[in-house]
């Protein structure tokens, strides 16, 4: 059952990342988040469908089975969640002059999602996610981060941050108008 | 009104994987509760967007609109199927526990000591998010529940908080509650 709880585990981080990615494909109206998006919908179906094999092989008696019942109904709800989630990015493959006002929806003050840019020169340049401990420290988690042409989704705690990375974080709005600046190079991590 | 369903659908999901992680029933119930409250303003929302539609002649506005409340609806009852797990007469497996408290945004729970530094504060003065991560999801008071606080919201002592955030910021909030790390 170790195996099923790391997947239920992993599904369940999924799903969270997924809704904050197609949110923020919305709002930076990125294609290339959507198609992100579209992959890691791809992933919790494939992994709702080992949790369902290993949780069936996994019942002997009637109770045991009704207990395994209730992780396939969080595991197929994850799924449910993430493809929900996913509507809303395909939402982007509407023509462009039928959703001029998409990203604008969700630009309002109370929205948790942001971009970040940042600077030369700002002191979370080169320093790992890890080391800056950015979640604990500021109330935003980044969970992508664009560098030239490329993106990183969902970034380990060994990822460096580099000068021009674009960061997209979710959380409070203080926690993101400190990293703003800090980012801006007006003010000091520590 | 979308972005208010936005953050009743996220609290539920929040409260869902809570209900889970304490086996608690009444957290499970404020979840199908706040569906309601999802519904009511899913079919507002519709309404208006239909209306706006006539009004402007132009259809695409009330689509996109209508179908991202569509997914944040779709989303709201996913939560619902989750903490459903909980309001059967079976214990849920304890696997499902231990997937939620290990996931990398975790939720903890603790109880506010009388010298703790959080007592007769509002969750505005404290910043706790910003500060350390962990948002406060709901509080026990008594017998009662406040659920998704605000930041007028004051924690008393007694309190017993309910918090989503990364794991690592669990010890340094349950010190906090806890009187133990004075300052945040």
């Amino acid at each position: 059952m170790e195996n099923v709880k790391d997947l239920l585990m992993e599904i369940k981080e999924k799903s969270e990342l997924i809704v904050d990615l197609a949110y923020s494909s919305v709002i930076l109206d990125s294609e290339d988040m959507a198609k992100e998006v579209e992959k890691l919908e791809g992933e919790i179906e494939e992994l709702t469908y080992k949790i369902r094999i290993l949780t069936m092989l996994a019942a002997n008696t009637p109770d045991e089975a009704e207990q395994l019942a209730g992780i396939l109904q969080v595991a197929d709800s994850a799924k449910n969640l993430a493809n929900a989630a996913a509507d809303i990015a395909y939402l982007l493959d509407l023509d462009i002059s039928a959703r001029p006002f998409l990203p604008s929806l969700f630009l309002k003050a109370d929205e948790k999602i942001h971009v970040v840019r940042v600077y030369p020169g700002s002191t979370i340049v080169n320093r790992t996610l890890g080391e800056l401990n950015i979640e604990a420290e500021s109330g935003v988690r980044v969970i992508a981060i664009k560098r030239g042409r490329g993106w990183i989704y969902d970034p380990e705690d060994n990822v460096r941050i580099k000068e021009g990375d674009i960061l997209i974080v979710r959380g409070t709005e203080d926690g993101y108008h400190f990293l703003d600046r800090v980012a801006r190079g007006e003010e000091s991590w520590d | 009104m979308l972005i208010e369903m936005k953050n009743i659908s996220e609290l539920m999901v929040d409260l869902a994987y809570s209900a889970l992680i304490f086996n608690n029933k009444e957290i499970a119930e404020e979840v199908k509760y706040l569906e309601e409250k999802i519904d009511e303003r899913y079919y507002q929302l519709q309404e208006e967007a239909i209306k706006q539609a006539i009004a402007q002649g132009n259809p695409y506005g009330a689509l996109i609109l209508i179908r991202l409340a569509t997914s944040i609806e779709a989303i709201s009852d996913s939560a619902v199927q989750i903490a459903d797990v909980v309001l059967r007469e079976i214990e849920p497996h304890p696997i499902i526990r231990e997937s939620i408290k290990e996931s990398d945004v975790t939720i903890t729970r603790a109880k506010v000591k009388k010298e703790s530094i959080l007592s007769n504060k509002t969750l505005g003065e404290l910043n706790l998010a910003s500060e350390t991560g962990m948002w406060v999801i709901a509080i026990k008071r008594g017998h009662a529940w406040i659920f998704g606080p605000t930041e007028n919201t004051k924690i008393l002592p007694g309190d017993i908080l309910l918090a989503k955030g990364p794991i690592e910021g669990v010890k340094h909030f349950i010190r906090l509650c806890k009187g133990l790390d004075k300052k945040i």
